[in-house]
Order: structure tokens, then C-alpha cells, then sequence
């Protein structure tokens, strides 16, 4: 639970995800089309924030 | 089928009971109910609970069905086992002084209590192990029957097309040296990205 509470505090964009996931199991929706449709997000909201990281 | 007050609510009540010690310190109270009710009562609200979020979206019978059998299910492991229970009786006023059949039950226990019992090599399983997996399987196929239809992938062209534009949005950002927090196009564009994926495309 304390590794979970870890990883929340490092990627706080990963709760409204899974809130979305479970919120869509509450639904009867499929959380795992959902999981995949967070992914797609995060993976695009990333790209764009692609030209503010400083190259190593 | 969005969860209502009534479910939030007895689903935070079950996970109060569950995480605290409130059932213990309230004893004297439910334990003059008798015994039965003792037993039934934990288990009726996770029941009642999932019988109410279930009845929401009943619009045939078997929904109905489903939703009764799943509200009984929830209490299934939760029910004394017929094997290694003990006899149900009524909780007994603390104050009172015990009886002779109290203190030969007692004395009974603390003399079993005091020998080792054989050693065994053969891993038992809970009594109610099989049945509760059999049932739980049961219920996710139920779950899974009752499945709403889920909404479409992202619309890739869409997605496609505003990553580049907001890719290019935030260049011309670092380019004028404002920061992700200065950037107001990067909200924007999460909207757009979010919108691209959320169903509802236009």
C-alpha cells in the first residue's frame, strides 16, 4: 500500500486515471477499454509536452 | 449506471464497520438481538448494498434476477460454516457472574487449548473456499453479462491532428521562453485531447 501511496505522490496525473477506470467499472463498462483510452491519453499529453524537456 | 447516494453511502458505512472497532465497543447493545440476527445483520449490508446499486439499472427480469442472486452472494462467505462454526448463542451480559456451564465450557477450552494439536502435512482450505470461488466466478459472469456497451476508442485522426498542432503550440512557447505553467495553449490542448477521446466526437 505504502509503494501505491509512492507512486501516487510521484505521478499525481496517474489519479484522475484511475479514477476514470474505476468509475467506469462502477458503470459496467469495460475497465480494461477504458485503461487503454487513459493510456492513449496520458501518451498524447506527454507528446506535446515533449518540446518543454530539457535534453540530457 | 452511476452509483447512488444510498450505495456511496452503505458501501461507506460496510468499509466503517469493517475498518473500525465500532461492532466490538456497541456489543452490549446488538448482542441482546438474538443470535441469528446477529449473524445476518453484518452480512445484510454489503447485501443491501449491492441489491440497491443493482435494482437501479433493472429494466428486465433477468436483471432482476441477477441482481437479487449477486446481493445474495454478497453475504454467502460471510454466513457461519456448517463445519467449523461454532453453535450460535446470544451475547451474555458481562456484569453478570458466569455460570457453572460457563466455567466448565471454559475450563474445557483452556484444557484443549494446552495440547499441541498432531502435526499434519495436508493444506486444508477454508470450509467455505470452493463454494465462495465457484460463486465469485458465477458473479463476474453475471457482472460481465450486464456489461454496458463501452464507449468507442480515441478518434486516432483526430488525436493524430492535434498533437501535431499542440506539439507545434508548445514549441513556439519554449521558443518565447514561458514555462509549462505560462503555456495556456497546454490546457487547451488537453481539453482537445481529452475530447478526441471521450466518445462524443463531432
Amino acid at each position: 500500500m505504502s509503494e501505491l501511496f509512492a507512486l501516487l505522490t510521484k505521478f499525481p496525473e496517474l489519479v484522475p486515471a484511475i479514477t476514470k477506470i474505476v468509475e467506469a467499472f462502477l458503470k459496467h463498462e469495460d475497465p480494461v477499454v477504458e485503461a487503454e483510452r487513459q493510456a492513449e491519453i496520458a501518451v498524447a499529453k506527454a507528446a506535446i509536452r515533449l518540446p518543454f524537456k530539457e535534453p540530457e | 449506471m452511476h452509483p447512488t447516494l444510498i450505495t456511496i453511502v452503505a458501501y461507506l458505512t460496510a468499509a466503517a464497520l469493517s475498518a473500525t472497532r465500532i461492532l466490538v465497543a456497541t456489543r452490549p447493545i446488538w448482542g441482546k438481538l438474538p443470535a441469528t440476527v446477529q449473524v445476518v445483520l453484518p452480512l445484510a449490508i454489503p447485501a443491501l448494498a449491492t441489491l440497491v446499486q443493482e435494482l437501479a439499472g433493472v429494466k428486465t427480469g433477468i436483471d432482476l434476477t441477477t441482481a437479487i442472486i449477486g446481493a445474495v452472494l454478497m453475504a454467502v462467505p460471510g454466513l457461519p460454516s456448517n463445519r467449523s462454526a461454532a453453535p450460535l448463542q446470544a451475547g451474555k451480559e458481562s456484569t453478570r457472574e458466569p455460570s457453572a456451564g460457563d466455567v466448565a465450557v471454559a475450563e474445557s477450552l483452556i484444557a484443549k487449548a494446552s495440547v499441541a494439536p498432531p502435526p499434519t502435512s495436508e493444506t486444508k482450505l477454508p470450509p467455505m473456499f470452493p463454494g465462495a470461488g465457484a460463486l465469485l466466478l458465477v458473479v463476474c459472469a453475471f457482472h460481465a453479462n450486464a456489461c454496458a456497451p463501452s464507449k468507442p476508442p480515441c478518434d486516432q485522426a483526430k488525436l493524430a491532428a492535434v498533437v501535431t498542432i499542440c506539439t507545434a503550440k508548445s514549441q513556439e512557447c519554449v521558443n518565447e521562453g514561458k514555462s509549462k505553467s505560462e503555456c495556456e495553449a497546454l490546457s487547451q490542448c488537453d481539453l482537445q485531447i481529452e475530447q478526441a477521446c471521450s466518445g462524443g466526437n463531432k
